[in-house]
């Protein structure tokens, strides 16, 4: 059920991927990301998809990981494919009243579909590969220039990283609380979806109360150890690029660089 | 009204942890049984079990004898015979007052009006909650009002059996012996109880049957008496209630066996001063 949610949990591992520095894999994840939006041709598509597939096996996470987090966003690619094939217009396949449904359009929205597809793979085998800590490292190291400017990077790295911790807790907590409602006889699961959105939401209730307390809870344990806003911070696991992430880095940087070459030519 | 033959095996959840494992177990009506065993030991995921809300992924649940997955089977209507109180039930009230979080249960199960009133009325009543309680937040209530509260959520559906996970874990002492004095009453009248325990001393006290989990495994069942006595607890992670310990320090006897509860240990410690006066 809910605890099927695949996407920004980490597995531990010692591959290739697990091992590069934070900040090399968020260079990594921008850059393809970007490519698989700025390749148009299926060509194009395909090598990324390549690259990526390449990645995936590197990463020696199983393959039902990363089918998993797809199998979340099922209902997106779907309406995605419907909605671009039949309001793109061009050359009609076949219509159905004033629902047209275009060749142009079946290959634009198939487009955009397998460019969704990407983006899920590859930020969830960011995701997969890095540990919270690192990532809130790695983010803490890239906003320190900002700080200057009067941008918390310490503080927005601490953010993220609680707000990543507590996803799966806030997941487990809603499920408790779904059993419970099961358990005293609450219907959940029939009816249409309105008439289900109405019966869950007396779970929002304690759900949100459990958050607050749970935030409160965690403030006081923090400060009680010490914890104070801009004081200075040092880290146990200190951020070092190591030669692979410099060739990585090089690399996808070339790569990036003549793919926007190839736009302007 | 009989519960009869629970019958599970095999538990598989994430990346394949088996849970449980050939568990045995029936529970009848009127029992009061208690379910001990170290912490991970798979008790309340075997409580998920009792009203359906886990399926076991090899063998059989029976609610009187058919096998509570099958498609014919109405679980909406074993979830309204099953009461079950969770772990920290405070944490799981739905409603904005206490009449609200005590009527969802009866309210799914069609009561309305004068009806749903009488059902939460004498839910609240049965707990000792007094009537002027019903317009308030259940959020601001003290913790033992809070846990009397959410039984009394439980047993607004009026269940034949009475399901209980740590029900006093996190009260003070005042307040746990109260609860267990309810759930007591409760039994007398002619419910069935199951209750998961971390109290050795509590189990002993209220008697009635025990089971013990060890990872998975059922590895004794029996009266309480029998298990409390007669096994050796400590293999399991688990300690002896303080009284069984006394009674065997001071080998008291009660009625030829070894003594149970502190009402057995006073008669015993009685009958040794006496016989050896009477020497």
């Amino acid at each position: 059920m809910l605890s099927d949610l695949r996407v920004g949990q980490y597995i531990h591992g010692k591959s290739l991927l697990h091992q590069l520095d934070p900040r090399t894999k968020l260079w990594c994840l921008m850059v393809l990301s970007m490519a698989s939006f700025m390749l148009e041709t299926w060509l194009g598509i395909g090598a990324i998809s390549l690259v990526l597939l390449t990645l995936m096996k590197l990463s020696q996470v199983q393959l039902k990981w990363h089918l998993s987090s797809i199998k979340v966003i099922w209902p997106v690619l779907v309406l995605t494919l419907l909605l671009n094939a039949f309001s793109i217009p061009g050359t009609t396949l076949f219509g159905i009243g004033s629902l047209i449904l275009t060749t142009e359009g079946l290959k634009a929205g198939l487009l955009l579909a397998v460019r969704i597809v990407l983006i899920i793979l590859i930020t969830s085998l960011f995701s997969f590969t890095t540990s919270p800590i690192k990532l809130s490292g790695g983010v803490e190291s890239l906003l320190k220039p900002f700080n200057k400017l009067g941008l918390p990077g310490a503080e927005l790295a601490l953010m993220m990283s609680i707000a990543l911790r507590f996803i799966p807790t806030i997941v487990e907590e809603g499920e408790r609380l779904l059993r419970a409602a099961q358990a005293r006889g609450g219907d959940l699961t029939s009816g249409n979806l309105l008439k289900r959105a109405r019966s869950l939401t007396p779970l929002l209730i304690p759900l949100f109360l459990g958050s607050f307390r749970r935030a409160d809870e965690l403030a006081l344990a923090m400060e009680a150890r010490g914890y104070q806003v801009g004081g200075r911070r040092t880290s146990f696991h200190e951020l070092k690029l190591q030669s692979m992430d410099y060739w990585v880095l090089l690399f996808s940087s070339i790569s990036f660089l003549a793919l926007i070459g190839t736009r302007f030519i | 009204m009989e519960f009869r033959d629970v019958h599970y095996t095999y538990l598989q959840t994430g990346p394949e942890v088996k849970v449980l494992k050939d568990i045995n177990l029936s529970i009848f009506s009127g029992d009061f049984l208690s379910l001990i065993g170290s912490s991970g030991a798979g008790k309340s995921t075997l409580l998920l079990h009792l009203n359906g809300l886990l399926k076991p992924t090899q063998g059989k649940v029976l609610y009187k004898g058919t096998d509570v997955h099958t498609k014919d089977f109405k679980l909406k209507e074993l979830r309204r015979k099953v009461g079950m109180l969770f772990q920290y039930p405070e944490n799981n009230f739905f409603g904005q007052t206490v009449y609200e979080d005590v009527s969802y249960a009866p309210k799914n199960s069609g009561k309305q009006g004068k009806d749903l009133e009488r059902a939460v009325g004498l839910a609240l009543e049965r707990v000792g909650v007094p009537k002027n309680y019903l317009s308030r937040s259940p959020f601001g209530l003290s913790g033992g009002e809070k846990r009397r509260v959410a039984l009394a959520g439980v047993l607004a559906m009026d269940p034949e059996l009475l399901v209980l996970d740590e029900p006093t874990a996190g009260l003070d002492p005042t307040h746990r012996q109260q609860f267990i004095l309810l759930m007591q009453e409760l039994h007398k009248q002619g419910t069935t109880v199951v209750m998961v325990s971390h109290e050795m001393d509590q189990v002993s006290e209220i008697g009635g049957r025990t089971v013990v989990l060890e990872q998975g495994r059922i590895v004794a069942q029996g009266t309480t008496r029998q298990v409390m006595t007669e096994c050796d607890l400590c293999n399991w992670g688990l300690d002896l209630p303080e009284i069984v310990k006394l009674g065997r320090s001071l080998s008291l006897v009660y009625r030829g066996g070894p003594v149970l509860t502190e009402a057995e240990a006073l008669e015993g410690i009685l009958q040794q001063r006496g016989g050896k006066g009477a020497k």
